[in-house]
């Protein structure tokens, strides 16, 4: 799946939004050239697993109030407009990140690749991760 | 966080919040939630990172991560029976810091802890007490005395511009 040059009029607006979704996979996707969030999940449970993502305005992906899992994700090349980030989640459930790159990613202010805030991961959910990934120039 | 490669990452910029911790910033308030801020950080490669204030690699704010060994239940379990599948992987804890730089703290920033009173030995007759940081001395002799702020660390914290200290003779 492609996901080049799209655009979201409204502010807050995503190239993916969902919502009160109980699972939800994306795989194989490249998403590039966008000028809203990428994904944005609330209140749901997703996984990303061997996708890309480049030269984006806002974040990449987006999670509230969500479990989001990301498997084999490169980000790279991107200088983020209105203090974005490559992957944010904000109240997130559970967060899962391995073998994953993060490249070049420059943002104003902090979290160029990676900001996490407020995260209640805890047992027996199993414990958030980040593993066997690289960050890199950011 | 395990096995994870940190490398060339940057923290730039001259306001307080940002140019602090080039690759990680943890920053972690536990009496705003009502969880415990555990991180645990093992076996992961810190390289040429740099903040143009402090943190080259990480700064850390309240509670520290884990480094030790002996982890907690839960990181322990999955880390055992999940994801890493090796049990010899989460007794190997250390981090590798190499190259990273920062006015305070190249590898890693926290925060003031304690103070040091130093005072050379060769003040012979001199009386010193630790406790009131006071130092007593024959009339006329000559003394001198460095003072620094440590951090969690047990480093020297140098990015402290507003405290001040007083001397009384």
């Amino acid at each position: 799946m492609f996901f080049v040059g799209n655009t979201a009029v409204n502010p807050a607006g995503s190239t993916i939004s969902l919502q009160n979704v109980n699972v939800v996979r994306i795989s194989d996707a490249y998403f590039s050239n966008n000028n809203q969030i990428n994904i944005q999940v609330e209140l749901s449970r997703m996984s990303v697993i061997n996708s890309n993502f480049t030269l984006n305005d806002k974040n990449h992906i987006r999670g509230i109030d969500s479990t989001v899992t990301l498997d084999n994700v490169h980000m790279y090349n991107t200088s983020f407009k209105s203090s974005g980030h490559g992957f944010e989640c904000i109240r997130c459930r559970h967060i899962g990140i391995q073998n994953s790159r993060f490249e070049n990613l420059v943002t104003n202010g902090v979290g160029g690749a990676i900001k996490i805030e407020t995260l209640f991961s805890q047992e027996p959910t199993p414990v958030s991760y980040i593993i066997d990934s690289s960050f890199e120039g950011n | 966080m395990s096995g994870n490669k940190f490398l060339a990452n940057r923290a730039i910029d001259l306001s307080e919040k940002t140019g602090v911790g080039g690759a990680i910033l943890f920053e972690c308030d536990p009496t705003k939630i009502s969880f415990s801020c555990t991180v645990a950080l093992l076996n992961n490669t810190f390289t040429g990172n740099q903040a143009n204030r402090k943190g080259g690699a990480l700064r850390y704010e309240n509670d520290k991560f884990s480094d030790a060994p002996l982890l907690d239940r839960s990181f322990r379990i999955h880390a055992e029976n999940r994801l890493l599948q090796a049990p010899a992987v989460a007794q190997a804890a250390a981090n590798i810091f190499k190259d990273n730089e920062a006015p305070y703290g190249a590898d890693m920033a926290s925060f003031p802890k304690s103070i040091r009173f130093v005072v050379p030995e060769s003040y012979s007759g001199a009386r010193i007490d630790l406790e009131r940081l006071t130092l007593t001395l024959a009339a006329g002799q000559s003394f001198k005395f460095e003072l620094s702020i440590l951090d969690q660390e047990g480093r020297v914290y140098n990015d402290e511009n507003e405290a001040t200290a007083k001397i009384d003779f």
